[in-house]
C-alpha cells in the first residue's frame, strides 16, 4: 500500500480541516444556533473521518464536507426544525419566467443608499429552509449551481428555480424593510 | 453579436424574454448574444429596467454578507480533540 497511515492522517488534516470556517458557516446556517452547528461541526468531521477512504482524491474536499453535514443534520434534526417540504415542480413553474421584481426608482434609489445588511441577514434567516439552503451555498459560499445540486442531492435546474424564488422572496422583505423604515410610502411589488 | 438592426424606439427582445433571462443576466450567466440583448432591452424598456435595478440591489446586498473565513479556535480546538478520540494524529499540538 503506496500510502503510509501517516500519510492518511496528514491528508484528511490537511484537505478537510482547512474548509471547518466554511463548515461551521454551513452548519449555521442549518442549524441558526451557534451551539447546535457547533455539535454538527463536530459531527461532521468525525463522520468524514470514519469515512475518509471514500473521499476521491483530488475531489471537492468542501463540497463533500457541506454534504456531509447536511445529512447529519437532516438525520438528528427535530422533524418540525427541518425543511418544510416544497413542491419542486410548482417551484419550477413559479421561477420559470419569473425575474426581479421591480421597484420605482425612488425605491430602488432609497435602497441603494442605506445599509441593507441587518434587514438582508434578517430576511434570509426567515427564508423557508430549501431556499436559505440555495443562498447559503450559491451566494455565500460561492459553490457553482452543479456543486450546489450535489451537495442537495437535487437537480441543477431546481437550485437555480430555488435561487430565483429566494431572491424575490428577499426583494419582497427589502421592500417591507423600506416601508417600513419611512424610506418609502406604501406600494406593492409589481409582478412582471 | 447579434445583428439585427436596432431600433431606437422598440427593443429587440420582447420583454417576457428579457425578464425571464434577467436573473441569468445579472448574474453574468448568459452567452455574448443574449447578454448584448438583454442589455440592450433593459437599457430601452421603461417596464423592464426597474426590474433589472431592483435585482441588481437584492444580489449585491447578498454578495455583501459574504463575510472572511475566520477560524473559531475553540472549535477547531474541540473538534481535534474529538478526532484524536477517534485516532486521527494531528501535528497540531492543543
Amino acid at each position: 500500500m503506496p500510502d503510509s497511515a501517516g500519510d492518511r492522517h496528514r491528508a484528511f488534516h490537511d484537505i478537510a480541516l482547512r474548509w471547518l470556517p466554511d463548515v461551521t458557516r454551513f452548519a449555521r446556517s442549518l442549524t441558526r444556533d451557534a451551539s447546535a452547528a457547533d455539535d454538527l461541526v463536530q459531527e461532521t468531521y468525525l463522520r468524514a473521518w470514519r469515512h475518509w477512504d471514500t473521499f476521491q482524491d483530488g475531489g471537492d474536499g468542501r463540497a463533500w464536507l457541506f454534504t456531509i453535514a447536511r445529512n447529519a443534520w437532516r438525520k438528528q434534526a427535530p422533524r418540525d426544525a427541518r425543511l418544510v417540504a416544497v413542491d419542486d415542480a410548482d417551484l419550477q413553474a413559479l421561477a420559470d419566467g419569473a425575474g426581479p421584481l421591480a421597484a420605482p426608482d425612488p425605491v430602488v434609489q432609497a435602497l441603494a443608499r442605506v445599509e441593507l445588511g441587518p434587514a438582508i441577514r434578517r430576511a434570509i434567516d426567515e427564508l423557508p429552509e430549501s431556499f436559505r439552503d440555495v443562498v447559503e451555498l450559491v451566494e455565500l459560499q460561492q459553490l457553482e449551481y452543479a456543486e450546489a445540486a450535489d451537495v442537495l442531492g437535487v437537480p441543477i435546474g431546481t437550485v437555480r428555480s430555488r435561487l430565483f424564488r429566494a431572491r424575490r422572496l428577499l426583494q419582497s422583505a427589502l421592500l417591507e424593510h423600506a416601508q417600513d423604515a419611512g424610506l418609502v410610502n406604501a406600494l406593492s411589488p409589481e409582478a412582471p | 453579436m447579434n445583428e439585427r438592426p436596432m431600433s431606437s424606439d422598440m427593443p429587440m427582445m420582447d420583454c417576457d424574454t428579457a425578464i425571464r433571462m434577467l436573473w441569468d443576466f445579472l448574474d453574468g450567466k448568459l452567452g455574448p448574444v443574449d447578454e448584448a440583448a438583454v442589455r440592450e432591452h433593459v437599457q430601452m424598456c421603461r417596464h423592464c429596467h426597474p426590474h433589472a435595478s431592483f435585482g441588481e440591489i437584492v444580489i449585491n446586498a447578498v454578495a455583501a454578507q459574504r463575510v472572511p473565513r475566520v477560524e473559531d479556535a475553540t472549535l477547531r480546538h474541540r473538534v481535534l480533540e474529538a478526532l484524536r478520540a477517534e485516532g486521527l494524529d494531528t501535528p497540531e499540538s492543543t
